[in-house]
């Protein structure tokens, strides 16, 4: 019998997991995430970003704390410098896993997380796996009034694509990180990596030129569970709408560089989505006219109304003028005698 | 965590009631609650230990070998005994729990569902929490699906605890009786304990910073499907609790509710009731002021969210 390869007690899957330690709350419950995890065919690369000799010290004694079967599964990774995509970086460059998942300090694995990946691997092992993310509410709070925490102020939602489609991620990734895994070798093979400019959308840009390479397969569950603070430190909120629209524009631009494989359908996709986009655009242009013929209209019918005014205005003033006239006054009395007159012309009543 | 001065580390008794789990699960169950054992002695925060595991299952999920396993193998990290009992028959939670209640243990109790994993803090801040003697039991907090009953973030009171992970007082739990078996064979005999706990003068509470991972799934509408037993024992649990609690108002609306329902195990909720209530076999109706039960749609505490719109 031969040597096992090396690639054969190669873990399934090497989790990324950025932390600055700002939230050890949450931290300690994507650790419990992940030690609960139904598969343990992973390991764990807690990268530790900008964070204090203290800071280390006081993650190992928290990674240290949970079973040794996981801690051994473990390792912390101090970066230094860089954006949030440093880290990932430094996390590919360390890792040993067949494939490269993101799972954020802030983030809860369902405990099928791995072994959904598994599956999925082995159903389909060259492309891109991706299953789905559900997004919970959280407001931070103090519990007990001293420790930083967080409260649950809504339900789990799913807001994006349960299928995927590369022609809808053009437009906006429905992809968030947890929910997804690039085998590893293409990171090798392609010279793949986290754009350290971005400031967001790092992992838009980097699915985006994994799935167009190798494709991707669906796993149809939620199998992660992220928060969306509604308050706080996080990047959706702490970066402007132009750091979005700048860093859109680097990605479209580094997809624009070279021609695109698209999946098997995309052509008549294409097609409708033209065909739709041309339809609208006359179909608006169309609807502009009859605003504008519309707006003529109620310009003209303004003007005649103006005038009419204007006439019925004129007329008033020559009536009044006639009315304080000294001819009227003078010709009062006749006025009283012709109303008689015209009252006794009329044929008496019945009888008469 | 701080205990008094001179005080010896309490002993806590940790409890599961076992129905149809895999291998798998009780060992992430062990594994767990070990574990914590192992970093709260590490602190001084706690004294001996037990595992009781209670079977409910057709036939033994463990053997006697395995259990011995277990024993040898998280001894050194201060379990001091495994024990596990095939009941023979399905006692439902609440009777699993009663049977395995031993009242002259360990001060305190924790009750733990099979399908949770505790984290490596649970039973220090547990027992921080319950360190307050006006507190009878405290919970834990669940993830990834944490319950959406309101609980004050200040002290952490709530309406009622769940039997997914709470801390349970000995001497509280015996005071009141321990768990209704008799009424509430599944669902709400958490709910019917907390408030009678609540009745006897002391506090439920729950923990933020106590944690465990409760295996729960999604479905595509990320929402946790309902099972046909939770179907059929939330509808009888509802029903009883409603009655025990003097709210017939809210029996006879709910029954009409499952009566008219197109859901059949509904119906026969209802008819299962209403046959015990022809047969005279309810409980004693209690709380006729509305001192601590609280009924709210069909929620027994105020919920921050619904999970499903």
């Amino acid at each position: 019998m031969g040597a096992t390869a090396a690639s054969d007690l190669a873990p399934l899957l090497s989790v990324l997991m950025r932390t600055q330690h700002r939230r050890p709350a949450t931290l300690e419950e994507a650790l419990l995430s992940l030690a609960a995890q139904s598969c343990d065919d992973f390991e764990l690369l807690l990268l530790a970003h900008d964070v204090s000799e203290d800071g280390i010290r006081e993650l190992q004694a928290l990674v240290d704390a949970y079973p040794p079967s996981f801690v051994d599964r473990v390792r912390i990774v101090p970066v230094h410098g860089g954006g949030r995509a440093r880290p990932l970086n430094v996390g590919i460059r360390e890792a040993l896993g067949r494939y490269i998942v993101i799972l954020d300090d802030d983030d809860v694995a369902l405990s099928h997380w791995v072994a959904e990946f598994q599956k999925a691997a082995a159903l389909h092992p060259t492309g891109v796996l991706r299953g789905l993310v559900a997004q919970q509410e959280v407001a931070p709070v103090l519990w007990h009034g001293t420790t930083p925490g967080y409260d649950v102020v809504g339900r789990p939602r799913c807001p994006w694509q349960q299928t995927f489609d590369v022609i809808e991620h053009f437009t906006e990734n429905h992809s968030p990180t947890g929910g997804w895994a690039v085998p590893r070798h293409v990171f090798r093979e392609r010279s793949l990596q986290f754009d350290e400019s971005l400031p967001v959308l790092e992992d838009w840009d980097v699915l985006m030129q994994a799935v167009l390479t190798i494709g991707v397969s669906s796993i149809d569950q939620i199998i992660v569970l992220a928060r969306l603070w509604r308050t706080g430190d996080s990047s959706t909120l702490l970066r402007s709408e132009v750091e979005w629209h700048r860093a859109r524009s680097v990605v479209l631009a580094r997809l624009d560089a070279d021609s695109l494989a698209l999946p098997p359908g995309s052509a008549t996709r294409l097609h409708i989505m033209g065909f739709q986009a041309q339809e609208a655009t006359t179909r608006i242009a169309d609807l502009t006219d009859e605003l504008s013929a519309a707006r003529s209209e109620l310009q003209q019918s303004e003007a005649a109304r103006r005038d009419t005014e204007g006439q019925l205005l004129a007329e008033r003033r020559k009536i009044a003028e006639i009315w304080s006239s000294r001819s009227w006054k003078l010709s009062k009395p006749l006025r009283g005698v012709g109303r008689l007159s015209r009252r006794y012309r009329r044929p008496p009543p019945d009888g008469g | 965590m701080t205990l008094a001065q001179g005080s010896a580390p309490p002993a806590v008794t940790v409890q599961t009631v076992l129905y149809r789990h895999s291998l798998a699960e009780v060992r992430r169950w062990v594994l767990g609650v070990a574990n914590s054992v192992r970093v709260e002695r590490a602190h001084g925060l706690i004294g001996p230990v037990s595992l009781r595991i209670g079977d409910s299952s057709p036939d033994p999920t463990l053997t006697a070998v395995q259990v011995e396993q277990m024993s040898e193998e998280f001894g050194p990290w201060g379990v001091v005994d495994v024990a596990y009992e095939h009941f023979g028959a399905n006692l439902g939670s609440a009777g699993g729990h009663n049977r395995l209640f031993e009242a002259d243990g360990a001060p305190y109790f924790l009750i733990l569902n099979p399908d949770a994993m505790a984290s490596p803090f649970l039973l220090g801040e547990l027992l921080a929490a319950a360190e307050d003697a006006t507190v009878g039991i405290a919970e834990a907090r669940q993830l990834p699906l944490e319950h959406p009953k309101e609980y004050d973030l200040q002290t952490g009171d709530t309406s009622w605890a769940s039997g997914a992970g709470c801390l349970v007082r000995s001497e509280v739990f015996a005071q009141v009786g321990g768990y209704d078996a008799e009424s509430f064979f599944l669902y709400c005999d958490d709910v019917d304990l907390s408030w009678r706990v609540r009745l006897a003068g002391f506090r439920v509470v729950l923990q933020p910073t106590a944690r465990i991972f409760h295996d729960k799934r999604l479905n595509l509408d990320a929402v946790v499907e309902t099972g046909e037993v939770e179907l059929y024992y939330s509808a009888e649990a509802a029903l009883m609790l409603a009655w025990k609690y003097s709210r017939l108002d809210l029996v006879d609306e709910w029954l009409e509710h499952f009566l008219t329902s197109p859901i059949p195990l509904w119906v026969d909720a209802a008819h299962a009731f209403a046959k015990r209530r022809s047969d005279g076999a309810l409980p004693a109706p209690i709380d006729p002021e509305g001192r601590v039960a609280q009924f709210l749609g069909m929620h027994f505490a105020r919920h921050r969210y619904l999970f499903s719109d």
